[in-house]
């Protein structure tokens, strides 16, 4: 008995470090996520040999990406969703949460909200309030660090190739002048390299 | 017999009728509108007129120097004014006139030589939105200079240059209120005068501080219009917009360089571009990289899109309003496209 336990406890640990360095290339430790998982210690001991099992993600913890302070890549953070959320929906959320590493910046245009997020046929339909124009701020590199921390946090899922954004159920030409925005947009992979 | 020669008659009568009827032809066009404004030292007069023409022409008045006539084929005067003050400083007034029944002319009236101005003709669509009509458009300035800065492997080239954004859409604006809109038409002027200088055709898509399409018009509308230019222009060798960058974090600083990869040129155009201003302007390399931007992508021929520095970094903010900086980068710009075309033999 003790030492199945014993073994379990190492099984574990390894998973956890094996876990911890696929993703140490990219993955910055989100404090904010932290304290989240402070709460989710008091949910049921189930959900945690979930989330350590690879094969089956826990729903409620998502990958999600935010700029570097210098807007020249994404960097990849854990973020904590409300059990029970979709998780599309969920991440696309927590874009809006100001990310507790202060060398990340938040890039969702103020009071931004997401009026759905639906999947059909690869591809998901993020459709958010007008504010997401009539807010956004920057240039050049707010566009592509905006559009591509989300279509980033999307395609993140298998099932999701691109991603058409919508206002208030309407495709939108550009942002602002810049990213033709017209057409579902594939994975921006070059934000992700160092 | 009867019938052939019936039909020789009614042939006959046919085209008697029809020479009459073009002597006497019937001018297809009346003005309607008149409107100028000055902005930047650019004398801007617009003409409208009830249907697109592509019947005039401007040139310098070969009798009097200090004078511009803007042949109208085929086009009443309608009933605007027929003397209407100008400016007074890049040019005294406008008279129209109508030299025969079918002809129109308007004749600008400068303080000095037309050889010493800038001055271009163009047409502007019709929009609805704004209540305007299809419109002659015409620029005068004082002409460029160069600002001692010379560039090679231009002469001869067509280059289209759009200034970013304009009117109503004032573009990114800095911490202490410095549009991108004012910098990026400060700055293509500048590309301006040096390319001109040194023996290119030069279209700009705006030459002062307005929409290109309109105001009201849609994202797309306004950027078609700048991608137009090119499109109504044979023979443009290569489109370029000129920006500023902006990102939510003022950290955010250097120069980068867009791209769409549509052509065999428009990675070497951007890396050209990209290498002159860093070298000129001094400022941190971003790089240049492929983006989705709509003016690059739909843009036939070899395109970029440059971000001089970012208006919402404080720092960069204060040189992009500067006029030491603006000229570095302008030269930076030129520089690029010389190697550009010197590389790629275009």
């Amino acid at each position: 008995m003790k030492t199945f336990k014993v073994f379990t406890v190492f099984a574990a640990v390894v998973l956890l470090l094996l876990s911890a360095g696929c993703d140490s290339a990219k993955k910055v430790e989100d404090q904010g996520s932290s304290t989240a998982q402070q709460n989710e210690a008091k949910q049921p001991p189930a959900d945690k040999t979930a989330k350590n099992d690879k094969k089956t993600p826990a729903a409620t913890v998502v990958t999600v990406y935010f700029p570097n302070a210098d807007g020249t890549k994404l960097i990849a953070v854990s973020k904590n969703i409300k059990a029970g959320d979709d998780k599309y929906f969920g991440a696309v959320q927590a874009l809006s949460e100001e990310p507790a590493d202060k060398k990340l910046t938040a890039v969702m245009p103020k009071n931004t909200k997401i009026n759905s997020v639906k999947v059909d046929k690869g591809i998901a339909y993020v459709d958010f309030s007008k504010e997401f124009v009539k807010n956004f701020t920057g240039g050049s590199t707010g566009e592509i660090m905006l559009v591509g921390s989300i279509v980033n946090t999307l395609t993140e899922y298998a099932e999701i190739k691109s991603v058409q954004i919508l206002v208030d159920s309407k495709k939108i030409d550009t942002l602002a002048g810049h990213m033709d925005l017209s057409e579902p947009i594939k994975r921006m992979k070059d934000l992700l390299k160092n | 017999m009867r019938k052939k020669i019936i039909f020789l008659v009614l042939a006959l009568g046919l085209l008697v009728l029809q020479s009459t009827c073009g002597a006497a032809e019937q001018a297809a066009y009346k003005i309607t509108q008149f409107h100028y404004a000055v902005a930047k030292d650019t004398l801007q007069i617009e003409i409208g007129l009830n249907k697109e023409s592509g019947d005039f022409s401007l040139q310098a008045d070969e009798k009097n120097p200090n004078q511009l006539v803007l042949n109208l084929k085929r086009t009443k005067i309608g009933s605007i004014k027929k003397s209407i003050a100008l400016d007074g400083k890049i040019a005294e007034k406008i008279e129209f006139k109508q030299p025969d029944r079918t002809n129109g002319q308007a004749l600008i009236s400068l303080p000095q030589a037309a050889a010493a101005m800038k001055y271009k003709v163009y047409t502007m669509p019709a929009d609805r939105k704004s209540n305007k009509p299809f419109r002659i458009v015409i620029a005068i300035k004082k002409a460029g200079n160069a600002g001692g800065f010379s560039v090679g492997n231009v002469n001869g080239k067509t280059i289209v240059l759009d200034p970013g954004h304009g009117g109503s859409d004032s573009g990114a604006v800095g911490p202490d209120g410095i549009m991108e809109k004012d910098v990026t038409l400060s700055v293509a002027q500048k590309v301006e005068n040096i390319l001109e200088a040194a023996g290119a055709h030069v279209v700009m898509t705006r030459e002062t501080d307005t929409d290109v399409y309109g105001p009201g018009a849609t994202d797309r509308q306004e950027l078609q219009a700048r991608v137009d230019a090119g499109v109504r222009t044979p023979g443009t060798d290569l489109f370029l917009s000129i920006h500023a960058n902006s990102f939510s974090n003022p950290q955010a600083h250097g120069t980068a360089t867009y791209y769409y990869s549509k052509t065999n040129y428009d990675s070497m155009l951007a890396e050209a571009l990209q290498n002159g201003m860093v070298q000129y302007g001094g400022l941190a390399d971003r790089g240049t990289s492929e983006a989705n931007f709509y003016v690059v992508k739909h843009s036939a021929m070899p395109a970029a899109l440059v971000e001089m520095a970012f208006v919402s970094n404080p720092a960069e903010e204060d040189l992009l309003a500067s006029d030491d900086f603006q000229e570095k980068i302008a030269r930076g710009i030129c520089q690029g496209l010389g190697t550009f075309f010197a590389e790629t033999g275009i």
